[in-house]
């Protein structure tokens, strides 16, 4: 009896050893710098520069990484989501919509919740999910059918579930929310399906709608005057990932979506804006405060799918807030913050739709770059120069790294149909990937991890691909980046020079983005490849 | 009593359904067959289908569609449900049309794959078999199981691909040439000399099958040369094959197809 109650007293003060987690404030993610062990939000940091200041794991020993654990999703879907690690607790998402809390030492789970989608979810390119958004002890999800749901972060239960959009109107949810202060920000998906894309502010306590942006101005707005006819009722401009937030000029920065339908322009005539941009909004209220677009009246689908990575930095003599941003469009461009300033723009990938961009940064477009019935061949392909993609900036070489895909399509220019809820986007391209189309010798195509100096916007290295690859980087003060392939490689890179340190075969597409964390004060990193994420550390 | 009714009726109720996880019934007949219906659903094909499945249902990141094989079942309503559905697990999304435009749809998917070559072309094909023989396309290609392997497989060609495809792929080899069907020439860093059909390449491998029929993988980094050539192994037969000997040979490919759930042809 004795021993009973002395083993119980002893379970007791091991429980209590087990730390409790601390609440996710605002201010924690503010400064997760100060504890980059975890990854308390999409890109980690409100700059989004996807690099961490670990360094247990450098160029000199990588090489003596070793497996630690696998976590297998249920699913068969590939991940293309960005875990959230907090307090030894990695939040997973399992295809579409299933949340798994994992011990960040063993992998074994703690909870898992299962969404039960209510009909039909149309998405454009896969049922995903690219993660979570954690304030206090709630974690908040987007699903494809258009609910934001949220869970207790401790059990997995539903606090609320609330429906913000309408699956059956072609609108989804698909990337992480960004907590900013005490709201939670949020878009739709859908461009692909002739929504009208916009922004909201939602209130993380019960999911009420606190003010609202439209990527597509109604009568009225301004910008609304950039659409021909009713074409602004169903213009597209979708919200597929997580923005950015500087909290000294209060602004936070999110990239907007293709105007719909993609390859026919004729029936959206204008600018059509706010696509293809980046808008620079007051996230208390919602206000606009400068926007760029890349992509004036795009028909080709090169929609700003990109993070703005916010990089402080000298510029011309001048220290400068700056942004980086690899576009779909196949330029990099550099842009003043605090007023959308152009300040440079220089192509990436080999373009063949515009001769260059002018002083303010606009495209000089090239007419018979335009789809046509017969079919325009054009660099970059449609999947773009880069895509959704994590980018990566280290201050440590001041270089900016994204994954490139060299190779073109063949635009067509078909009827557009609108249907509500179905594809709305005139005709399609020829040649969606690289080195699978007959003709082979205008197919010959490749992916690249590439170094770009933001001072000149030119290319200071490339790790050249076969295939190509779709891998957010990961960069960190060990100065490595991680990143992989659609081949199925897990790659690690010397951020100074690009030399191959590690490639190991994973086996299945690597879509997500890689995070690095501590788990019981060990470096990890963790690597999806299919369906399964992969979590190393160094050898024993 | 009454429980035992009410245990009956479910069990009739249940009866009446489709068995779940097997194919629906298959005896719903599209009611939507007519050209003008094909035409129809060749549109919506075009505008929500073909970037993934391909313009002819050729297939690229979607499935091919040309084959008659449909793996989510074959009936007209399984078809439809796939359309209408998805198929969760994959990219294929499910499509809110109206009943009516669904089975239009299926009845341009149905039409992609009886609008091939098999059983379109005139022509002797047992002539036709005599003259893949004598011009020596078995030594590259295999049928049934019999040939070489240093060519693409042709036990299905002829539900695959079009009589205008076939015809070009005689006359013309290298006007389409799929990645798989490349050839790999290469020399290792010891001197060997290594060729063949690449079957898979990536950053830092090939894998490929020589003359011989020996499956190789061959690292990157242990070759001294390495080049891929995208042309066909295959010599164009233009001005080699005379009147109706042609139409044979195309006939005769063109009767080449796979039974469904067999490995023979017909």
């Amino acid at each position: 009896m004795r021993r009973n109650r002395a083993t119980i007293v002893a379970a007791c003060f091991a429980l209590l050893a087990v730390p409790l987690g601390a609440q996710v404030t605002y201010e924690r993610i503010l400064n997760a710098d100060d504890e980059p062990g975890n990854w308390l939000t999409y890109s980690r940091t409100y700059d989004s520069q996807h690099h961490s200041p670990l360094d247990q794991i450098n160029r000199e020993n990588v090489g003596d990484l070793e497996l630690k654990w696998v976590f297998q999703a249920r699913s068969l879907e590939k991940f293309e989501m960005t875990p959230l690690v907090v307090d030894g607790v990695i939040y997973a998402v399992q295809m579409p919509n299933d949340v798994v809390a994992l011990d960040a030492v063993t992998g074994r789970r703690f909870w898992e919740y299962r969404h039960i989608l209510e009909g039909k979810a149309n998405t454009c390119c896969g049922r995903i999910n690219r993660g979570l958004a954690i304030l206090g002890e709630t974690l908040y999800m987007g699903t494809i059918d258009g609910k934001l749901v949220a869970l207790d972060a401790k059990t997995g239960a539903v606090v609320f579930s609330k429906q913000i959009v309408d699956p059956t109107g072609g609108y989804s949810l698909t990337h992480a929310p960004l907590v900013l202060k005490d709201k939670l920000i949020l878009g739709s998906a859908g461009g692909e399906y002739g929504i009208r894309g916009f922004l909201v502010a939602l209130d993380p306590k019960n999911g009420d709608e606190l003010w609202r942006f439209n990527i597509i101005p109604g009568p009225g707005e301004p910008g609304h005057e950039t659409w021909s006819g009713d074409s602004w009722k169903r213009g597209g401009g979708s919200i597929w990932l997580t923005g950015s937030y500087d909290p000294d000029l209060n602004l936070t920065y999110w990239g907007t979506g293709n105007p719909a339908p993609d390859w026919n322009g004729d029936v959206r005539l204008g600018d059509n804006l706010y696509t293809d941009s980046v808008v620079a909004l007051n996230p208390d209220t919602g206000e606009l405060k400068w926007y760029f677009q890349f992509t004036p009246h795009d028909e080709w689908d090169w929609d700003a799918v990109q993070i703005p990575v916010l990089v402080d930095r000298e510029w011309e003599g001048k220290q400068r807030k700056l942004m980086m941003w690899a576009n779909r469009n196949g330029f990099f461009y550099v842009l003043d913050r605090e007023t959308g300033e152009f300040l440079q723009g220089k192509n990436f990938v080999d373009v063949t739709w515009a001769k260059g961009l002018d002083e303010n940064g606009r495209p000089i477009k090239i007419p018979e770059a335009s789809p046509t019935r017969e079919g325009t061949r054009v660099s970059p392909a449609v999947q773009g120069g880069t895509n959704w993609y994590s980018p990566a900036y280290s201050a440590k070489t001041g270089l900016f790294y994204v994954s490139a895909w060299e190779y073109s399509s063949v635009y067509h220019k078909g009827d557009p149909l609108y249907t509500r809820g179905n594809r709305y986007v005139g005709s399609l391209p020829h040649g969606v990937w690289p080195n699978t189309m007959k003709d082979s010798e205008e197919q010959q195509g490749h992916g690249a991890i590439r170094a770009l100096s933001p001072s000149t916007g030119d290319m200071e290295w490339e790790f050249a691909m076969t295939g190509i690859g779709e891998t957010g980087i990961l960069s960190t003060a060990g100065d490595i980046l991680i990143t992989g392939s659609r081949e199925g490689y897990m790659l690690v890179l010397d951020s100074f020079t690009g030399k191959n340190l590690v490639s190991i075969n994973l086996g299945g597409i690597c879509s997500a983005s890689p995070v690095t964390f501590t788990a019981g004060g060990e470096q990890r990193i963790a690597v999806s490849s299919g369906s399964a994420m992969f979590v190393f550390g160094l050898r024993e | 009593m009454r429980f035992r009714h009410a245990v009956f009726l479910l069990a009739a109720a249940l009866a009446a359904l489709p068995a779940l996880g097997q194919h629906a019934d298959d005896t719903i007949k599209n009611p939507f067959t007519s050209n003008s219906d094909v035409e129809a659903g060749g549109r919506l094909y075009r505008s929500h289908c073909a970037v993934c499945h391909g313009i002819e249902g050729e297939g690229a990141r979607g499935a091919n569609l040309t084959t008659g094989l449909f793996r989510h079942g074959a009936s007209d309503r399984d078809i439809f449900n796939t359309i209408s559905v998805g198929i969760p697990g994959t990219e294929m999304p499910g499509i809110f049309f109206n009943g009516r435009q669904m089975w239009q749809l299926v009845a341009f998917v149905r039409s992609l794959s009886q609008g091939r070559a098999a059983g379109q072309v005139e022509g002797d094909i047992e002539n036709g078999r005599s003259i893949f023989l004598a011009k020596g396309c078995n030594g590259c290609h295999r049928v049934q199981g019999e040939g070489g392997r240093m060519g693409p497989d042709l036990s299905d060609i002829g539900a695959m691909r079009s009589l205008g495809h076939l015809q070009a792929a005689v006359l013309r080899p290298n006007e389409a040439v799929f990645p798989q069907h490349w050839m790999v020439r290469a020399k290792t860093n010891s001197g060997k000399q290594v060729s063949g059909m690449r079957m898979n390449e990536d950053t830092f491998s090939v894998q490929l099958i020589d003359a011989a029929g020996y499956l190789v993988s061959l690292r990157k980094q242990d070759l001294a040369e390495f080049e891929v050539d995208r042309n066909s192994g295959m010599p164009a037969f233009e001005g080699q094959i005379q009147g109706s000997d042609f139409d044979d040979l195309i006939a005769y490919l063109a009767s080449l197809r796979l039974r469904e759930g067999t490995n023979e042809t017909e």
